[in-house]
């Protein structure tokens, strides 16, 4: 069975671990990664921070430092006394300060704004040098800005900047000038406070009014990467995301503002976290890969030993019970497979009890019918011969009226019993209430028979009451009853078993002629109807001779049956079905019809022959039959007693009185009536006494070994004598051979009618057969050629 | 006005040398009586007489300050030096031409300098940087010192034109001087009002912590 996924308990195991480690996994993973944003604003703040004040405290510490030397050197009394000598002792006394600071700028003035000393640095083949710069014997610029603060401020001077602090020479406390010295801002410091900081440092002068650097001054890059004007530009603005940045204002200079930018690329600062950060992606991922394989292994686990359970207990559902489930499990799946093992075995013994029960009898414990069927294809499949008996206990229903159930239930078990110890010789069923069967190899019948009745003979003794146990049995013969399916050997049996019944025998082997009860004759039934309509039928002509004279006189009408299909088929198996399913009358109104019919013909091609046909009891229920006969004959002027109505013992007896009616009723309207089959029914000579009719017909099981069996002769005889003497003729029927007729001629039976006269003929047959027979007609007055 | 009042004065006493008593009154600009500074006349139409004091103008250097802070002297007039402090000072001027320097030990004095230049000489030590005197060179006898009320009284001045100057090194004006031409025939009361208030005098006074010297 193909489960879906979800269904699955280890896909829910295995989704529920998944879940809830992805679930720690990402809340770990979203802490991290919160920690990580945070560390990094930190970071990219603390060092933007840090550089900031690094810077701020540099460019301080230069200020501070410039001013006190400005201060000190002010103070120097050798620089004072030389300030209004001669200029050059004064500019070497001012070019020595400048070189005690290194200072890239030095600068005196009057205290009427005059510059009077300006020496500046540059350099010359990679070499500092010192110069007199333009501007000395020129007013200073931005007097008042500088003389009234102590730090350093910028100036701007042949297109460089200089940080630049003045400081006032005093003779007393009157300021007699100023001397100040300067570093210039250029590359060199960028560079050195970009060491510093750790960031890029870049010195754009912007023009106010235009927000916009035009000059600058970059430090070498610190992260590898070039910085055009343009990307800094970005930067500076704050518009570029990818940078951190910081402002600082250094003053104004030449109308512009002078800004230190400090900035670097995010990614560089963050190299580290990036790092970090990709090695804790890739532990990351390691760790779900992981989990998952966790979270497979645990469901696989949890549910391995279900597997194993539900592959085990599959096996027991198909019915293989032979091993007990086991597995590798914990205590509560162990215990869950115990059950099952425990469940099994009660399985096992109920399936066992379950089956015993279907194959044998609840009351006798006999096997039953299924088993039956079971053991029959076994036989079957070995290819042995035996016989089959289908045994029948007579008249238990009448037992279970009388006596109660128990007492029929005790006498199906004593005949079991009973047969059980004939079953030694073969096998024993029981299909149930009274039907038992015995499936011998000793394929004697008579043999077993007599060995049966000696078992069952013996009467069963219930409380004082003595009970004789009769039984009917039906056998059939394998392979000779062979069937396409085996168990339909039952239904030959059975078929065997209700002839045995009907005729009162003790036992019946099958023949296939009764088997026109099945399917067959169920298909029959219904085309019967058809089959007089479409005039199917035809009618057979057996003669009759008159044995005084040797004469054709009389025929018998017999209807056969040419079925499109099954071809001719005797008037046994389905008058039988007509009678049973009410078609007697109309049968018999056809063959009447027909029969009539081929008498006038016959009447006109001046043959005469009396005709006889059979009715039947059907025909004797009220006079409808007779009206409708009797209308024939009167509309066709046919003379009396020329129409023979045969009648079987069985119908007249089933209603006498009715009967004798009807049959009184048809005589007196000139019709000669005959019993027929006379002998094999149950009628005494006392009922036959009161029937109004002329004719005996003795049945051809009395005729057709006449000459070979003495005491047929002597009933044949007495018959003969009995009929003539109550006033009737007699007819014997099923003679075979010369001899029987000479022996009827000779005693006087009026009639006789066999296969050595003719079978049943066609109509045109028989005129054919009538020119030519041994035999004359009344009109020819032939004789018997003897 | 001023002017048409001085020439009627001049033709009216001309030839006379009468000596007058004059007292100048300095006020600031918010009239407040200024105190301290340097009131002198110099006459306008003839020289001032030689000098004729012999003794010195003493500058002493004292709990190192130089007192006073702002002295007169008539050009031709001795300066002397006088150290009452315990240790030595550098005195210097590197103002002008009256430009000197020399060491002056505890307790000595020293009066060889020679200043005969008309104007200021603004004076340091070298050693103390926060020590400043004034010494103004002028060259007429007739000057002064405004007094807590911003007095300034001068006896005997001949009648005559003359030039009314103030100075004091925190008046921010032209040379650091304020003058007036006044005529002088009687005692008269001048009431001189200052264009700019004066600066602060600046202290003499260690500005550092640095004062274990004081000890010693």
């Amino acid at each position: 069975m193909k489960v879906s996924f979800m269904k699955s308990l280890q896909s829910r195991i295995f989704i529920l671990f998944m879940f809830l480690l992805l679930c720690i996994q990402m809340m770990s993973f979203y802490s991290t990664y919160q920690a990580k944003q945070k560390s990094e604003t930190v970071q990219l703040n603390n060092k933007i921070e840090t550089a900031k004040q690094v810077f701020e405290t540099q460019l301080n510490n230069r200020n501070y430092y410039l001013s006190a030397f400005a201060e000190t050197a002010a103070k120097d009394y050798g620089l004072k006394n030389v300030f209004t000598e001669d200029r050059k002792s004064f500019l070497l006394a001012l070019n020595n300060h400048r070189k005690r600071i290194s200072a890239d700028l030095a600068i005196s003035i009057k205290s009427d704004g005059e510059i009077t000393g300006q020496l500046m640095t540059y350099y010359k083949n990679n070499q500092k040098k010192v110069k007199v710069g333009p501007e000395q014997g020129k007013p200073f610029s931005n007097f008042e800005v500088f003389t009234q603060t102590h730090t350093a401020e910028l100036y701007y001077l042949n297109s460089k900047i200089y940080q630049l602090s003045l400081a006032p020479l005093k003779s007393g406390s009157r300021v007699i000038g100023w001397v100040g010295f300067g570093y210039i801002i250029d590359q060199g410091l960028a560079n050195e406070l970009a060491a510093l900081t750790g960031v890029n440092i870049s010195f754009l002068l912007e023009e106010p009014s235009l927000n916009n650097a035009k000059q600058m001054i970059n430090s070498d890059s610190i992260d590898e990467t070039q910085y055009d004007l343009k990307l800094i530009q970005s930067i500076n603005s704050g518009s570029n995301i990818n940078y951190i940045s910081s402002h600082f204002r250094l003053g104004e200079v030449d109308n512009a503002n002078l800004t230190a930018l400090m900035f670097q690329s995010k990614v560089s600062v963050l190299k580290n976290i990036q790092a970090d950060w990709q090695q804790f992606l890739i532990i990351f991922m390691f760790e779900i890969v992981l989990s998952l394989c966790g979270a497979y292994l645990i469901s696989a686990g949890i549910t391995r030993p279900i597997k194993q359970l539900i592959h085990q207990i599959k096996h027991i559902g198909q019915g293989k019970y032979d091993h007990n489930i086991e597995i590798d499990a914990t205590h509560e799946l162990t215990q869950l497979a115990d059950e099952f093992n425990q469940m099994k075995d009660a399985v096992v013994a109920r399936e066992k009890l379950i089956r015993h029960q279907a194959y044998h009898d609840s009351i006798t414990d006999l096997p039953n019918r299924n088993y039956l069927a079971e053991r029959l294809v076994e036989y079957k499949d070995k290819e042995t011969s035996f016989i089959i008996l289908q045994i029948n206990i007579r008249r238990i229903k009448e037992i279970n009226d009388t006596l109660g159930h128990k007492v029929g239930d005790k006498v199906i078990i004593e005949f079991s019993n009973r047969l059980k110890e004939f079953s030694l010789e073969g096998e024993l069923f029981h299909l149930g209430a009274d039907e038992f069967v015995l499936i011998s190899q000793k394929l004697d019948i008579e043999n077993t028979i007599s060995h049966l009745s000696i078992s069952l003979e013996p009467l069963f003794n219930h409380e004082s009451l003595n009970l004789h146990l009769q039984y009917c049995i039906g056998i059939a013969q394998y392979p000779e009853h062979q069937t396409e399916d085996i168990t339909d050997l039952l239904k030959k049996t059975d078929i065997a078993l209700q002839y045995a019944k009907k005729h009162n025998r003790i036992y019946q082997t099958y023949d296939r002629q009764f088997d026109f009860n099945t399917v067959e004759r169920l298909h029959l039934i219904n085309s019967l109807k058809t089959a007089i309509e479409q005039n199917q039928l035809v009618l057979h002509y057996q003669p009759k001779v008159s044995l005084a004279s040797m004469q054709i006189s009389h025929v018998e009408a017999l209807v056969r049956w040419e079925h499109p299909i099954n071809g001719l088929i005797p008037p046994d198996s389905f008058i039988s079905i007509a009678e049973q399913t009410g078609q007697m009358d109309a049968l018999t109104r056809w063959v009447t019809k027909e029969a009539i019919e081929q008498y006038l013909k016959w009447k006109k091609l001046n043959i005469n022959i009396k005709i006889a046909i059979n009715i039947s009891a059907e025909n004797l229920k009220d006079k409808s039959y007779s009206d409708y006969v009797i209308a024939l004959k009167e509309d066709n002027n046919i003379a009396d007693y020329e129409i023979t109505l045969e009648v079987t013992e069985d119908a007249v007896l089933s209603d006498p009185q009715q009967a004798t009616e009807i049959l009184t009723y048809l005589k007196s309207h000139g019709f000669k009536l005959s019993i027929d089959d006379y002998g094999t029914g149950y009628s005494s000579l006392a009922q036959l006494k009161q029937l109004p009719v002329q004719e005996l017909k003795i049945d051809k099981s009395f005729v057709q070994q006449l000459m070979q069996n003495k005491d047929d002769q002597i009933i044949v005889r007495s018959t003969i004598e009995l009929a003539h003497n109550m006033g009737l003729s007699v007819v014997a029927e099923g003679i075979e051979d010369e001899r029987t007729l000479l022996w009827l001629q000779k005693h006087n039976c009026e009639l006789a009618q066999g296969y050595f006269i003719s079978r049943p003929i066609k109509a045109e047959l028989f005129q054919t057969w009538l020119k030519d027979c041994a035999f004359t007609t009344a009109k020819e007055g032939k004789w018997l050629k003897l | 006005m001023i002017y048409k009042f001085c020439f009627i004065s001049f033709l009216f006493l001309s030839g006379q040398a009468l000596a007058n008593s004059i007292t100048v009154t300095v006020l600031d600009p918010k009239k407040a009586e200024v105190k301290g500074v340097i009131v002198y006349l110099t006459p306008s139409d003839k020289p001032s007489g030689n000098y004729t004091k012999t003794q010195p103008l003493i500058i002493s250097q004292n709990k190192k300050k130089f007192t006073p802070y702002i002295a007169v002297l008539q050009k031709g007039q001795k300066i002397k030096f006088n150290n009452q402090d315990d240790v030595t000072h550098h005195i210097y001027s590197v103002s002008g031409k009256n430009r000197f320097d020399f060491k002056i030990k505890a307790g000595e004095h020293n009066s060889n300098i020679n200043i005969s230049t008309l104007g200021e000489v603004a004076m340091g030590c070298n050693i103390h940087d926060w020590m400043s005197g004034f010494v103004l060179v002028v060259d007429t006898p007739y000057f002064n010192k405004t007094v807590s009320n911003g007095v300034s009284h001068f006896e005997n001045i001949p009648s005559g034109n003359y030039k009314l100057t103030i100075w004091h090194p925190q008046l921010e004006t032209n040379n650091n001087e304020f003058i007036t031409d006044v005529i002088i025939q009687k005692a008269q009361n001048f009431e001189i009002t200052l264009p700019k208030a004066l600066l602060a005098i600046p202290v003499q006074q260690n500005q550092d912590e640095f004062d274990f010297l004081e000890g010693y």
